[in-house]
């Protein structure tokens, strides 16, 4: 049975090693054997369910990478397997039909596998060194996938990802250093033990590993890659990128914050804090864009928000928050779900149109319609409509909040509910101004049918999902078995699994009024401020181009400013030593260019007398300068006698003025020590 | 028979020497041959003589020439006669278009016998003659060239290193005076000062320190290093992987550990000051590297940082830190070495020696990018590679020593080394024209194979590096 953690992520390795040098040349036995990878592994997820509930599997193997590999599955691990494993089958199904025009699709299989692999080991992985290795293998594997086009664009987009990467990867390392400095263990389950009893350093530990989880979580403000990268990547990359690589970030820090701090209250706060940033940052730039990659790329930051609230709901108070715990899981599965389908909805249309303003796609779906209806169910899911998936976690966090805020008197709660509904309001919004445009209205240029472009492979992953969408917003007690079992990992009382109602009148009300508010935001907002009329048509401007941006006006100018400035000092530290050679030669060429005239000199008596004469005399001087230029002054330089020397002396004799430089340098030390 | 021992040293000078004055055609099998044979001679002689000492002569008390090579000197021995191999086999295809490859081959094999004679000297005045030895001997392979840069680089190293050789045997003039003895004892000879001896060994340390900092590329000593660029590369990846820079680190594991003692250093406090130098040499190496636009350059500049990385094992004293300074010598030889042999194949068959002129080689040479790329994740230390087990252990090390600042610059220097060395493998492989458009041209295989083999090392010690951590803890538990 245990081995079977090993086989996930071997077999898909292997399979794309193979796949990769073997059949490189034959594009179709290279997308089935990747296809079967994933479905195999996607199968083995689903078989292992019954086991995982059972008890969690464990399995380690010494030695390997120094500390051994310690890779464990439990229950609320499985819910990041399955997605995974899910949304990369799909995307593996989808991909084979949208990249068909690419260049060095062999790369790009290759890449797309590892980062799988990688991330499957980062959920699987027990100890906290292992994580990370396979934390940093998915960064450095994925940044292929984000330039793999391969212009100008993607490479800006592939330096800024891999550079916060690299940085957040090393912030995390610093963590990791403290924490093994001080617990002498690497092993998440028992870190907590020993980290309980530590002081402040305990802060400064898990503020490290939230930095560097939070950058590939985009947490606000270290989310500047995701909106670089979604628009620049392929789109089957960024729907894995949106869907399942920012959860890696969010497991990291549901480890840190409620496996390693034990759900510490400050930790919490300040996660729910940056949730709520996040959901509000995120859906506000989301509503102003009008690069439909660059929405849904906001979206997600917007949507982690949402979890990242959820995590510091389950941590806050003395024990940890069921309804919270659920609400995170639950968000955390459908945000995967509905995103890539979102994220493959675009594809398509990027993949005919090869645009993706929304101003140059407009009606471009209305008579599309598995397209259109696919969408649509997306679209229903992200905004909460009761009946999709998105509404389930999301009225549960709202409980959550709701719960946890009103113990904090009244401002407190009326603050987090009108915050709460205002980011819901503006997921519609901004949703609204996706959908509408493209698939509402009505453009003749595109009445065209794109059969011929599009086929089952791209749009059965679509169909699927969309199917899987439903299922969960209409039954949302199938997943009833598996909280209550997870609740065994978090240490809850099972009782409220038992009367949890969904669709109660409260919760589809306020859903209701969340997008009425999104509609009133779309009308009042979007329509009329960031619109413009051209050619009697509304066209969408962005004006979000000179605000304020994180990296254009602080980490661009700061990073400048210092790299600058530290050049500048090393740079003289480096040429230190050179400079004091060239000081000294410079000197010795100066002095030795020294002329001595002697008192007795022609020229100098001649200048003598011809300054003594009176101004009047002026026309005889001329001849005499003529008389005095012929005559050879009698000028000595000072090089020349040194010369002179320097011929009697040979390298040896040099040796001995080194010598003696030294021996002077080494009575100053002498007198510098003993004094 | 004990004599045996010195046959690794002189071995290779005389097969130099007998290389020298055969014909051009009968080079290649005749150096393979003495390779080849001089690693079997190291291995025999570091598994069967584990207790050997031999006196070559003494002149007097100073003047004793012993060597007994110990753990560390036979590791660094292996170390050398192994790296020695690949760099043949390399040297061989790279130098085939070269003027008087006689004569370099000769001055190559004899640089081999004296890093060996470094290794394994049992005294520090044997160390000090090797050393001086060792920058007479490679100086013709600097100045390989002949051209006028070359020249007046050659100079450079030469006043350097006489300048850092003219310190180091000032301080053993002073320790001297002071003990009568310069054997190598672990644990140092000096023990427990009184308060009045502190600042002259104080004096003694620092002198050394910096004597031997001058070939450990030690800021601000470090200058010669990126300016014997100008060597061919075979050459300049044996200056920075092996033979010169790591002597220099070797020498200063020597006096730290063996000869002053690491009680004693820490006892005058000068390791205080030697380890802000290693700190600055650390980050401005990495730092300075990312703004060079020449490849070699680069790389040379990387090499002054890595070394300080090794040097904080010499001046934080903990297991620790002297398990990872060690590790770290080792992996990276194995890595730097392999770096230099890529960029010496860009060079060599495509003449490109600039970052902006790569772009697209990775996919005319995938297999030596691919390589280069890999050595260059275990060089920024990206786990699962050999060289984050080396940083792991400095790391921790450093904080269990209370010095915070060490794992910070070690993160912030890997952070400029990912600065420096990514963007080589972006430009080559995501640059430029497509695949398709391009023809695959591999380097010779005397080149390719040993770029793989080395590139192979790196990643299964990476994956497996409990194999040679052990031998460390082994070392570093004796020195504690």
């Amino acid at each position: 049975m245990e081995k079977w953690l090993v086989f996930l992520l071997a077999f898909p390795t292997i399979c794309s090693l193979i796949a990769f040098f073997v059949f490189n040349e034959s594009n179709t036995i290279r997308n089935i054997i990747n296809t079967i990878a994933t479905l195999v592994n996607f199968v083995v997820v689903i078989y292992l369910y019954p086991y995982i509930v059972l008890s969690p599997i464990e399995y380690s193997i010494p030695y390997v990478m120094g500390t051994g590999l310690h890779l464990k599955l439990d229950l609320f691990r499985y819910v990041f397997i399955l997605i995974t494993s899910f949304v990369w089958l799909m995307i593996n199904i989808y991909s084979s039909q949208y990249l068909i025009n690419y260049n060095h699709r062999n790369r790009y299989y290759l890449f797309f596998m590892i980062t799988y692999v990688s991330t499957l080991g980062i959920f699987i992985s027990e100890n906290l060194l292992n994580l990370f290795t396979f934390f940093e293998i998915m960064s450095f594997a994925s940044y292929p996938l984000i330039i793999h086009d391969e212009d100008e664009a993607a490479h800006e987009a592939g330096a800024t990802y891999i550079a916060m990467a690299v940085t957040g990867g090393l912030v995390l390392l610093m963590g990791i250093f403290m924490l093994y400095a001080y617990t002498s263990s690497l092993d998440i389950a028992y870190i907590s033990e020993h980290l309980v009893n530590l002081g402040p350093v305990k802060y400064v530990i898990s503020a490290l590993m939230i930095i560097g989880f939070g950058v590939k979580a985009g947490m606000a403000p270290l989310h500047i890659w995701l909106p670089k990268a979604h628009p620049a990547a392929p789109t089957p990359a960024s729907a894995v990128l949106s869907a399942i690589l920012v959860k890696t970030g969010i497991y990291g820090i549901i480890v840190t914050s409620v496996f390693i701090m034990k759900g510490n209250d400050y930790i919490s706060l300040l996660l729910i804090i940056s949730g709520f940033v996040n959901m509000l940052l995120g859906g506000y730039l989301a509503m102003h864009q009008t690069d439909i990659k660059k929405t849904l790329a906001y979206s997600t930051m917007s949507q982690l928000g949402y979890i990242l609230l959820g995590i510091g709901l389950i941590g806050l108070g003395e024990q940890y928050n069921p309804l919270a715990v659920i609400g995170t899981i639950y968000h955390i599965f459908n945000h995967a779900i509905f995103k890539s389908m979102l994220f493959m909805g675009v594809g398509i249309i990027y993949m005919i149109t090869h645009k993706l303003n929304i101003n140059d796609i407009r009606g471009f779906g209305s008579f599309k319609p598995i397209l259109k209806i696919t969408f649509f169910i997306g679209f229903c899911a992200i905004i909460g409509l009761p009946g999709f998936n998105g509404f389930t976690g999301k009225t549960i966090l709202h409980h959550a909040l709701t719960e946890t805020a009103s113990s904090y008197g009244l401002f407190v709660k009326y603050l987090s509910e009108l915050l709460f509904y205002l980011s819901g309001a503006m997921t519609t919004a901004y949703l609204l101004k996706l959908y509408l445009p493209i698939f509402v209205e009505n453009n003749s240029k595109y009445y065209a049918s794109y059969r011929k472009y599009i086929n089952k492979r791209a749009l059965f992953p679509m169909v699927f999902t969309s199917i899987l969408i439903l299922v969960v917003g209409v039954k949302p007690n199938l997943f009833v078995e598996y909280f209550k079992n997870i609740s065994i990992i978090f240490n809850l009382e099972t009782g409220i699994f038992d009367h949890l109602h969904y669709y109660s009148a409260n919760s589809v009300f306020s859903s209701f009024v969340t997008i009425g508010i999104g509609i009133f935001i779309y009308v009042q907002y979007i329509l009329k401020k960031l619109t413009k009329s051209e050619a009697k048509q509304l066209t969408f401007v962005n004006i979000t181009g000179n605000w304020f941006s994180v990296e254009k006006n602080i980490y661009l100018p700061l990073f400048d400013y210092t790299y600058l400035h530290v050049h500048k000092l090393f740079k003289s530290i480096d040429e230190i030593v050179s400079f004091t050679i060239r000081i000294l030669s410079t000197t010795y060429r100066q002095l030795s260019s020294v002329e001595l005239m002697t008192i007795n000199s022609p020229v100098r008596l001649m200048k003598f007398r011809i300054t003594m004469k009176k101004p009047d005399l002026k026309a005889n001087i001329e001849p005499l300068k003529k008389v005095a230029s012929d005559i050879k002054p009698d000028i000595k330089q000072v090089s020349k006698n040194l010369d002179y020397f320097s011929l009697k002396l040979n390298s040896i004799t040099y040796s001995i003025y080194l010598l003696g430089a030294f021996i002077v340098l080494v009575l100053l030390i002498v007198i510098i020590f003993n004094s | 028979m004990t004599y045996i021992i010195l046959l690794p040293i002189f071995f290779p000078i005389l097969s130099g020497i007998f290389i020298r004055l055969t014909s051009q055609n009968r080079l290649k099998p005749l150096l393979i041959i003495s390779v080849i044979l001089n690693f079997c001679f190291t291995i025999f002689v570091v598994s069967y003589f584990p207790e050997a000492a031999v006196e070559l002569f003494e002149f007097n008390n100073l003047l004793f020439f012993y060597f007994s090579p110990d753990l560390l000197g036979k590791i660094f021995a292996v170390l050398v006669s192994t790296l020695w191999i690949f760099t043949t086999f390399y040297a061989l295809d790279y130098m085939s278009h070269e003027k008087k490859t006689n004569s370099f081959f000769m001055f190559f094999l004899a640089t081999q016998g004296i890093t060996i004679g470094i290794a394994f000297s049992g005294n520090l005045i044997t160390l000090y003659l090797f050393y001086e030895l060792l920058t007479l001997i490679t100086f013709p392979l600097v100045i390989h060239e002949g051209s006028d840069e070359a020249l007046r680089t050659g100079k450079k190293y030469l006043l350097y290193s006489f300048f850092g050789a003219t310190f180091v045997l000032f301080g053993i003039i002073l320790l001297y005076s002071q003990n009568n003895s310069l054997d190598f004892m672990s644990g140092g000879m000096i023990g427990i000062l009184s308060n009045e001896q502190l600042p002259y060994y104080l004096m003694v340390y620092l002198f050394l320190f910096l004597g031997f900092g001058v070939k450990s590329a030690l800021v601000p000593f470090h200058s010669w290093l990126p300016s014997a660029m100008i060597a061919p590369t075979p050459v300049s990846a044996l200056l920075h992987a092996v033979a010169v820079v790591k002597s220099g680190i070797f020498s200063l594991m020597r006096i730290t550990y063996y000869v002053i003692g690491w009680e004693t250093i820490e006892q005058t406090g000068g390791n205080k000051y030697t380890l802000v130098l290693v700190l600055i040499t650390i980050i401005m190496g990495s730092f300075l590297a990312i703004s060079q636009k020449n490849l070699k350059k680069r790389l040379a500049y990387s090499t002054v940082s890595q070394l300080g990385y090794i040097m904080i094992g010499l001046v934080v004293f903990t297991p620790d830190t002297l398990t990872g300074g060690l590790l770290h010598m080792l992996f990276h030889a194995f890595i730097k070495i392999t770096l230099f042999f890529c960029i010496g194949a860009v060079m060599h068959y495509e003449h490109k020696t600039e970052l902006a002129e790569i772009e697209g080689i990775g996919k005319r040479m995938p297999i030596t990018m691919t390589c280069f790329s890999i050595s260059s994740l275990c060089l920024i230390g990206i786990p699962p590679t050999n060289g984050f087990v080396s940083k792991w252990f400095l790391a921790i090390g450093g904080i269990k020593s209370g010095n915070y600042i060490i794992p910070i610059i070690l993160l912030l220097s890997a952070l400029f080394t990912a600065a420096y060395l990514l963007p080589i493998f972006t430009t080559a492989f995501f640059k430029g024209p497509p695949i398709r458009e391009t023809v695959v041209k591999e380097p010779n295989n005397l080149m390719l194979i040993p770029i793989i083999i080395l590139t192979g090392i790196n990643v299964f010690i990476g994956f497996f590096p409990n194999l040679v951590i052990n031998l460390i803890e082994k070392l570093s538990l004796i020195l504690y």
